[in-house]
């Protein structure tokens, strides 16, 4: 590098005055950003984790402990394991759903109809219910006996489970509402922003060669997506594996403990049991398994991932 | 602009200025702004004997923050302040409030960054109250009950030892009620169904609540679903604990450090309840509970605390509504537990007589009948309780008068009420949903609390 471009070193000294004030302008202008994330990100990143280190809770001092927060969580919580189990669970069901359940929704949006922009308006909508407006919601609807979902499923001869108050049904009831409020929402429009951009002239020259709607589908959509798909894929399995809201409002984590997932465990310890060293060492696990399983996605996307820059 | 030269060392200056600015400012706690001035509503006869005069108005105000919750508390506490500032014009209220939620962590963060209000609202059950009095939090007021000559025998006698902690005195009550024990019925349905009513001077046992639960439990389509419950426990954690009281069991030893609801008479206690649930199937399951089942006349007599008052106001003209204490245990009694919220002095409050002032006057007669009247529970003295202007409800009088046979509050020695709670809680649900009989599963709910029971108070 360094005989590739030799004249590097004079340059920076021979920096004239106009250029070190644009220089210092330019960090003026980023330093709210800067400083919000020293102070705001990475502070609380690091302290976090010598916090994870220390038995504190938080209105006594922290004590060092080493890595006795961690090994509890390993050895001697018996809500560690379970908690990441059912928050697996909920992830492994909830992102294909969503995924696909998004891309159908785009792919009906995507076709040039009358009313389209209204249809996408309805789509969206439900995206932006409050998650208490929405768990309040689906509480009356799921409820057992005279909630609309089980009057339906008992016109079709199904008898309806318990969903939320049974602890078999309370994941799939609380996958259920994260589907209504998450399909059409944000995954949908760049779903949508990606069908937008696949390039007419594929279609064109795949309608020459004979190609059905399915092949189509299959052989240029697909892979043209595949970028969207990737992000959508990645975002979603970090937001389900962080999943926390619908279950502390609708459920609390039960009933006996069925809904108890791991980020509601983790706020649990740090905000409700005031272990907030143990809650870090959570948190860090909880950022090791998120990296490693995006780590993982990383590396296969090379196998599927499609991106026509690349050519 | 263009002649201005800046410096890195200036750069650096205005860099960390405006940084500290901008932390300054996301981490000033938002007051929530105090509504106009109030026409109080005081009782100036009865507030006479227990309130010191007005001191003079020469010296300097002094200003005292308070931190308590939104929402009708908020607000009660807002319209006090206004009250409580005319009748002491040397000292300012400040009140900052926070969402439920988020109420006590904000506070927490506030005790470690050493920003926590003068004077703050908190809660006994979750242990909370003890813990900060215990790390230093909360400042001991037994100096200042002393010097001020209070006289702590206006409050229910059970009083005085529910606001120590550890021998000190931490707090003042502002609100008290004797547990989730009320009995609130629809009387439109057991007259129609011919039954007796739930009598309120609470001479009845589970002998005589089981028949007419099962009487009033109705299919009233007939597609072979419950429609109408006869009953409709409170399984909450502390609903559990007067529960077993009046079996003559407890959640908790007398000194707090062993769990005994799976005692032989705890067992009974569970026993009871899983056959209302599973074999009389008089009682909705968790699965069919669902808010509001009372006031739609789903449930035709359930438990709860003297907020269910409230629903009177939302069962509206529907049907008419009655309370009467809960049937009465195999131990021969109600159970029920005293439990209050406490007012309390931050340890690094530097006007701690002013602040004990303030907190005197939300301990006070009219303060304690104030935030009854608007839909909370009444303060911790019998005057607030035996005050006309609350027992014209029917309903108040019958919690009146459990009120004064209430049994003491009985807590975690460690202080980890929350906890336990959701231990309670969630280990309780396998059997609210019949995964186990209580032989199989309340053993081993009693030993996960006796594993947080095992705990230190840290």
């Amino acid at each position: 590098m360094a005989s590739a471009n030799p004249t590097m070193p004079s340059q920076r000294r021979r920096m004239t005055a106009l250029q070190r004030r644009e220089a210092f302008a330019g960090y003026a202008y980023i330093s709210p950003w800067l400083l919000g994330f020293l102070i705001f990100s990475l502070f609380p990143f690091v302290a976090s984790l010598v916090l994870s280190l220390m038995d504190y809770a938080i209105i006594s001092p922290p004590r060092f402990v080493g890595i006795n927060n961690y090994a509890t969580a390993f050895v001697k919580d018996e809500l560690f394991w379970p908690s990441l189990g059912r928050t697996a669970y909920y992830a492994i069901v909830s992102v294909p759903l969503g995924i696909i359940g998004s891309l159908l929704c785009a792919l009906l949006l995507n076709q040039k109809l009358y009313g389209t922009t209204v249809w996408r308006t309805l789509y969206f909508l439900p995206s932006l219910t409050p998650t208490v407006a929405l768990a309040l919601l689906w509480k009356w609807l799921l409820q057992p006996d005279f909630g609309l979902v089980n009057y339906l499923l008992g016109k079709i001869g199904i008898a309806g489970p318990g969903w939320l108050g049974s602890s078999n049904w309370a994941i799939p009831a609380l996958i259920v509402m994260n589907l209504w409020g998450s399909v059409g929402g944000g995954r949908m429009i760049i779903f949508l922003a990606g069908l937008q951009g696949v390039p007419q002239e594929l279609y064109e020259a795949a309608n020459m060669d004979g190609a059905g709607p399915w092949s189509k589908f299959l052989h240029v959509t697909l892979p043209m997506i595949s970028p969207t798909m990737f992000f959508n894929l990645v975002m979603g399995l970090i937001g389900a594996l962080a999943t926390f809201d619908v279950a502390y409002v609708a459920t609390e984590g039960g009933p006996n403990y069925a809904t108890w997932f791991y980020t509601l465990h983790l706020f649990n310890q740090a905000f409700k049991y005031l272990k907030m060293g143990y809650a870090s060492a959570l948190a860090w696990v909880f950022t090791i398994v998120v990296v490693f399983l995006t780590f993982l996605q990383l590396k296969a996307s090379d196998k599927w991932v499609f991106y026509s820059g690349a050519m | 602009m263009a002649n201005s030269k800046l410096s890195r060392r200036h750069f650096l200056a205005g860099a960390a200025s405006l940084g500290a600015g901008v932390v300054l400012a996301a981490c000033a706690p938002k007051a929530t702004p105090a509504p106009a001035a109030e026409q109080p509503a005081e009782e100036p006869a009865g507030q006479a004997a227990e309130q010191p005069a007005a001191e003079p108005a020469a010296q300097e105000a002094v200003t005292i923050r308070f931190n308590a919750r939104t929402g009708i508390q908020g607000d009660h506490f807002s319209e006090r302040a206004r009250a409580f500032e005319q009748e002491y014009p040397n000292i300012k209220i400040k009140e900052e409030y926070f969402p439920d939620t988020e109420y006590h962590q904000k506070l927490e963060v506030m005790f470690a960054g050493g920003t926590a209000a003068d004077t703050f609202w908190t809660i006994l059950l979750s242990g909370l109250y003890a813990r900060y009095s215990i790390h230093g939090l909360v400042m001991p007021i037994d100096d200042l009950i002393a010097a001020d000559n209070y006289d702590l025998s206006v409050f229910y006698p059970t009083v005085a030892d529910a606001i120590k902690v550890q021998g000190a005195s931490y707090g003042l009550p502002w609100v008290c009620h004797p547990g989730r024990i009320g009995s609130f019925y629809n009387k439109t349905l057991y007259e129609e169904a011919g039954i007796e009513l739930p009598p309120a001077d609470g001479e009845w046992n589970l002998d005589d609540l089981l028949p007419q639960a099962k009487e009033l439990t109705r299919d009233t389509d007939g597609d072979g679903k419950i429609d109408q419950f006869g009953f409709m426990p409170n399984t909450e954690t502390w609903g559990i604990q007067v529960w077993l009281r009046s079996f003559g069991s407890d959640l908790f030893s007398e000194d707090g450090t062993k769990c005994i609801m799976d005692s032989e008479e705890g067992m009974e206690a569970f026993q009871f309840l899983y056959d209302l649930y599973h074999v009389h199937k008089v009682a909705p399951t968790p699965e069919q509970v669902i808010d509001m089942m009372f006031e739609t006349g789903r449930v035709a007599n359930y438990i709860s605390g003297y907020w269910g008052i409230s629903a009177k106001a939302r069962v509206g003209d529907r049907f008419e509504m009655g309370c009467a204490p809960m049937p009465k245990g195999p131990a021969g009694v109600m159970g029920s537990m005293f439990e209050f919220d406490p007012i309390c002095i931050y340890s690094k409050c530097q006007h701690p007589t002013e602040a004990f002032e303030w907190l005197n006057w939300l301990a006070n007669q009219e303060t304690g009948i104030r935030i009854a009247e608007v839909g909370s529970v009444p303060g911790a003295r019998p005057d607030v309780w035996e005050s006309p202007r609350l027992t014209k409800e029917p309903m108040h009088v019958v919690w009146a008068n459990m009120m004064a046979n209430c049994m003491p509050f009985r807590g975690p020695g460690n202080f980890r009420g929350n906890e336990i709670d959701d231990a309670v809680k969630q280990g309780l649900g396998a059997l609210w949903e019949n995964k186990g009989t209580p032989k199989e599963i309340v053993p081993q709910v009693a030993k996960s609390v006796q594993e947080i029971l095992d705990l230190s108070a840290d």
